[in-house]
């Protein structure tokens, strides 16, 4: 335990980030109890490397280096999804399912969808994303990391955190466009 | 959409371009119908996932998990620290205790009595033809402004005028890094040392107490010299001399009296 922070403040330092680590880790596993148990021992990790931490104000981005990794461990032991190799194949996959109409994704949402559908398509688009781009949207469009900071936590170059940001979203325009014309 | 502009639009809407590329692109949208519909996309999917994300709230139960283990975790870590801490601090309490009785329990009163001893011997050598003293004075304020610069401290020195006595001068000296301030008195060829240190924890015993006023005198003989020995305030004060008790008596009290 850190002596510096002491037991309290890890709990409400650490505790403060559970939802928004909780709303990740949904994301990233795809599955209520897989979340569950990834922040769970993401949290017994951090609270048992809490000296390791010397700056609160990274407090978040600290944990979400620990439940990355921690996803990171998983995944290679139990899915070999996280791994980079698949990723062309499973774009072109991807692509092919989502039937991209590349002038098609013109769509009015607030015409169209009601702002909860346009969550569920967004969400459910979101699932079917490779694990890396998901992640790349995850750290950027919900936690607002940098481009520098999701650098560091993914251990990507700059260059590839903009290019699979980039990628992830266009990618996600072209499930909803194909969801918009389906439904 | 083929717009080459279209791999800068994510990195844009992120402010993660530098100032000029953002203009360049800012520009562009201005004119670019497809990039600005591409770019509101992904501010509203941004949008819909941080409302998502806001709205979301990790269930109760998780968190009592993570705070049971949390502080589990910490009973597993602290309590044998928290033995520890107890099992050192027994054995340096134990240890201390030990210290103490070793210098002040037994050998303690025989230090001090081998200090009486010291003392005693020392005085004795100021006697007739003895050691002449470093401040030879019959004035006591000059001797208290003595000693309270040669050792730091201060005390009310008798001028001792009773008795036929008068004070002879003053001197100083260190034994087992105590200071001493020494007093000569005389009356024709009897002396009186007056003895003044700091020593909270001084004790002896002596054969016989005797209250003057609200001071416990210990009086006693070392061979010849009959002495009397008090404490206040964290001073002790010794005198010492060769006449009988009873004068002993009367000029300690001279002494106390000054207090």
């Amino acid at each position: 335990m850190n002596k510096l922070f002491g037991k309290k403040t890890f709990e409400k330092q650490a505790l403060d980030h559970l939802d928004s680590l909780y709303f990740g880790a949904l994301k990233l596993t795809g599955h209520r109890e897989d979340a569950e148990d990834l922040v769970q021992e993401t949290y017994q990790k951090a609270f048992n490397h809490f000296s390791q931490l010397k700056d609160l104000e990274k407090c978040r981005l600290w944990l979400y280096r620990i439940m990355i990794n921690t996803w990171k461990n998983w995944s290679t032991k139990r899915f070999r999804e996280f791994s980079p190799d698949n990723l062309e194949e499973w774009e072109g996959s991807m692509t092919q399912s989502a039937d991209v109409k590349p002038q098609s994704h013109q769509m009015d949402p607030e015409a169209d969808l009601i702002r909860k559908e346009l969550w569920e398509a967004v969400e459910s688009a979101l699932t079917r994303l490779h694990p890396n781009y998901r992640m790349a949207v995850i750290l950027s469009d919900i936690e607002g990391f940098s481009y520098k900071e999701i650098s560091e936590l993914m251990e990507w170059p700059m260059g590839t955190v903009m290019s699979r940001l980039s990628r992830a979203r266009s990618l996600l325009a072209r499930i909803l466009t194909t969801y918009k014309e389906e439904t | 959409m083929s717009c080459s502009f279209r791999e800068y639009l994510s990195p844009y809407s992120d402010g993660e371009l530098d100032t000029r590329k953002a203009e360049e692109i800012q520009e562009h949208l201005e004119n670019c119908g497809l990039c600005r519909e591409e770019l509101n996309f992904m501010r509203q999917i941004r949008d819909s996932l941080q409302q998502r994300a806001a709205s979301t709230k990790a269930p109760f139960h998780l968190k009592e998990k993570i705070l049971s283990e949390t502080r589990q975790a910490e009973r597993k870590v602290f309590i044998p620290r928290w033995n520890f801490a107890r099992a050192a601090t027994l054995v340096a309490a134990v240890l201390f205790a030990f210290i103490l009785a070793f210098y002040y329990w037994p050998q303690g009163k025989d230090s001090f009595t081998d200090l009486v001893d010291t003392l005693v011997k020392y005085h004795a050598v100021y006697g007739p033809g003895g050691k002449s003293l470093r401040l030879e004075s019959s004035d006591s304020r000059e001797a208290a402004i003595w000693f309270k610069k040669k050792l730091g401290l201060e005390f009310s020195v008798p001028n001792a005028a009773f008795a036929g006595y008068s004070l002879k001068g003053a001197d100083a000296f260190e034994q087992e890094g105590r200071k001493f301030a020494y007093l000569k008195y005389q009356r024709d060829g009897k002396i009186v040392g007056y003895i003044i240190f700091k020593d909270s924890a001084f004790s002896i015993d002596l054969p016989e107490t005797v209250t003057v006023g609200k001071i416990k005198l210990q009086v006693g003989k070392k061979g010849e010299t009959n002495l009397a020995v008090w404490k206040k305030e964290g001073l002790v004060y010794l005198i010492l001399t060769n006449e009988n008790r009873s004068e002993l008596l009367e000029y300690a009290q001279r002494c106390i009296e000054l207090f």
